[in-house]
């Protein structure tokens, strides 16, 4: 998929290739624009590269991780973005998620933006992935069981929709769906963008931005592996950002010594989701769940304690790469470190395909996270764990402990651990649902961008990926991402409907 | 992505066989008290490539006891190059004889399985490097032989995970779980309001 020649200069760059990036390439490459999308990822393709494994060297060369000991984010590097890896669950998120406020009472989305003027283009989103509500005959046991218990006390669950068609539930989604059901953007948007004339190139990162001197931007390319390979500048009348919410944010960061008028919010109000998680033994009175089968997704989420706790609860699949390096398990009453490693973890293995079940939350947490860079340039993550984050962590952790006990089941004992398998010392979220380095604001001194994505005070750059997304959603965050990335897609056409920089050749 | 333990959370901590004893690794070649270490117990195990193998085997069969001992890729991890812990790997198996020896007298490999239990909760509780290297040595053992990374068909029989492969079933959920029982609450197409 990589452009042969790439370019020396085009009508739009786009960096990125995720759901940010690839909605805008599509779109302004329709339009007639001269588009040139860059990834710092391999490319991949879907019927060669993705396989149905546990191989942590697989995951290892398109997901990436930076964080520390209270928080860690894992966002994806190749042709997709995150859109090859993700569960294909594509949620709306809901009115409140629009309306939340900072300390000082401010509303944290910009005027004017909110679930009702996002939804048209959510539905557009939902239309280009081919979104559908899960049938009840294809919910996984995994989301089986999590309705079963939750009908039990009485609350509601609800079917989710997934961007997926002719899905033969083998499981495996997260390593990428070698059945070519799951609708990443592989299959949708970057071919169409390419069918309309855009240009990809993968395997080289954006380094540098400087704005030219009448009008555009000059970037620095550079690959990104390939010690080979040479990189180069490349002019362009529009920039868009769709790194990410670690990457775009990087990338202005770097670029902050051409960029005299970028806002000091670059980086800072970092809002991830507010994960929490507990796991447990079902009850003997409920029946087997084989929890390997099905999508990866339970296939059901419960918008009960929305109103209550600000939070979606959910069910997880815990295949076995995922429970050794996420937590160490023990069971209540028992000495710490008995089934650390030997015959009691083996037999605590046993049970996670039919009787363990996972539990997890998204909350409404408060953007409190920032993304720095060390010396090197290197991402930096810093979060404070203050008394509200933990107070909420504590809350909705006694909620899931309270479906569960009260469900009949047995939680276990947690001890979640880091990248040498060892527990936190505090504690410890994690997320793929990173928001808001570079959010939009009404003005310069609460954000990055304008409601249209565009850089205050540097006209034609604009940041469209979740970097731009002001809040936590409470729900899996890509659909709020891609519905976006197309409201500013379209708000750069109505704008600018036709460039043509001076010298562009293909 | 999924949240928690599920694959997209849990992703996110893949880059933990990046980091696998990556820091134990680092700091056992780099430091004074590991220097001392290996120069103490020797970099080479005085049993050779083949004690070594089998010392590593009796340590894997110790973390996953029940494993057939003839799985393939047993003890693969523990030299792949692209885990740091490859770096540890002498000095480890020099630790497991050492503390074999000091607590019962003889070679690792040669001890039953509860003594050898005992050797590794024993390095699991000693302090600093030596600790990290015994976590990171079980964690390993855990991924490796649980998830199956060698052999993406494989699975682990031991635990009923059956691995990947290009074959399977249609879902089969109605038969093997619960019947589906909502009850629905405000909520338009799956999605909240």
């Amino acid at each position: 998929m990589n452009a042969s020649h790439p370019p020396r200069s085009c009508d739009t760059l786009v960096i990125g290739s995720g759901f940010g990036g690839a909605a805008v390439a599509r779109r302004l490459a329709e339009a007639g624009h001269h588009v040139l999308l860059v990834e710092k990822g391999p490319a991949i393709d879907p019927g060669r590269d993705f396989r149905q494994t546990q191989d942590p060297a697989y995951f290892r060369r398109y997901l990436k991780s930076v964080g520390n000991d209270a928080l860690n984010l894992t966002y994806a590097e190749g042709l997709g973005g995150g859109s090859a890896f993700y569960e294909m669950v594509s949620l709306r998120a809901p009115s409140r998620a629009f309306e939340q406020v900072d300390e000082s009472g401010r509303r944290l989305w910009p005027t004017g933006l909110d679930r009702r003027t996002l939804d048209p283009w959510y539905a557009l989103a939902e239309r280009e992935l081919h979104v559908e509500q899960i049938a009840p005959e294809d919910v996984p046991p995994t989301g089986r069981v999590f309705a079963h218990l939750l009908s039990r006390l009485g609350y509601s669950t609800e079917r989710a929709p997934y961007a997926v068609q002719g899905c033969v539930g083998s499981g495996w989604c997260v390593a990428g769906c070698i059945y070519g059901a799951k609708q990443s953007l592989l299959l949708n948007y970057l071919p169409a963008a390419r069918e309309a004339g855009a240009e990809i190139l993968t395997g080289f990162e954006a380094s540098r931005i400087r704005p030219l001197e009448h009008e555009g931007y000059e970037v620095t390319l550079a690959p990104a592996a390939d010690d080979t390979a040479s990189g180069f500048v490349i002019r362009a009348r529009l920039v868009v950002l769709a790194g990410g919410t670690v990457g775009s944010a990087r990338l202005l960061l770097r670029s902050r010594p051409w960029l005299p008028c970028l806002s000091h919010q670059v980086g800072r109000n970092l809002a991830w989701n507010g994960g929490v998680k507990i796991a447990g033994l079902l009850p003997d009175d409920c029946p087997d769940g084989d929890m390997y089968r099905g999508r990866s997704h339970p296939g059901v989420v419960s918008y009960e304690f929305l109103a209550s706790h600000g939070v979606m609860v959910t069910a997880a699949k815990a295949l076995p790469l995922q429970v050794v390096a996420g937590a160490r398990f023990s069971l209540p009453g028992e000495a710490p470190g008995a089934r650390r490693f030997g015959a009691g973890h083996v037999d605590l293995m046993k049970r996670f395909r039919h009787r363990a079940l996972v539990l997890v939350a998204f909350g409404l947490t408060p953007p409190r996270g920032t993304l720095e860079l060390d010396d090197a340039g290197r991402p930096r993550l810093r979060l404070e764990l203050d008394r509200a984050l933990r107070a909420y962590e504590r809350r909705v952790r006694e909620l899931l402990t309270s479906i569960l006990e009260r469900s009949g089941c047995r939680p276990f004992d947690l001890a979640w651990v880091n990248g040498e398998g060892r527990p936190y010392p505090d504690l410890h979220f994690s997320s793929t649902h990173h928001v808001g380095s570079c959010r939009m604001a009404d003005t310069p001194a609460r954000g990055v961008v304008d409601v249209f994505g565009e850089v205050f005070g540097h006209p034609g750059l604009f940041v469209a990926d979740g970097a731009t997304i002001p809040s936590s959603l409470a729900v899996n965050s890509s659909l709020t991402i891609l519905a976006n990335a197309e409201r500013i897609a379209h708000g750069i056409l109505d704008r600018r409907p036709a460039l043509t920089l001076e010298g562009a050749s293909r | 992505m999924s949240p928690g333990l599920a694959p997209k959370t849990s992703l996110s901590r893949r880059r933990f066989l990046g980091l696998v004893v990556g820091a134990a690794g680092l700091a056992l070649t780099g430091c004074a008290p590991a220097r001392l270490l290996l120069r103490l117990d020797g970099t080479r195990p005085a049993t050779g490539a083949e004690g070594r193998d089998a010392t590593l085997a009796a340590f894997a069969l110790t973390v996953v006891p029940g494993l057939d001992p003839a799985t393939p890729h047993l003890t693969r991890v523990y030299g792949d190059r692209a885990y740091p812990f490859a770096r540890c790997r002498e000095f480890f198996v020099a630790d497991l004889d050492r503390r074999a020896r000091r607590l019962y007298g003889a070679r690792f490999v040669r001890l039953a399985p509860p003594a050898r239990h005992a050797v590794v909760a024993d390095g699991l509780a000693a302090r600093g490097i030596t600790r990290r290297v015994y976590d990171g040595a079980v964690f390993l053992t855990q991924i490796a032989l649980y998830a199956g990374i060698y052999d993406d068909q494989a699975g682990c029989a031991l635990i009923d995970f059956p691995g990947g492969g290009g074959t399977l079933p249609s879902f089969d959920a109605r038969a093997a779980s619960p019947a589906l029982t909502f009850l629905a609450g405000p909520a338009v197409g799956g999605n909240p309001l």
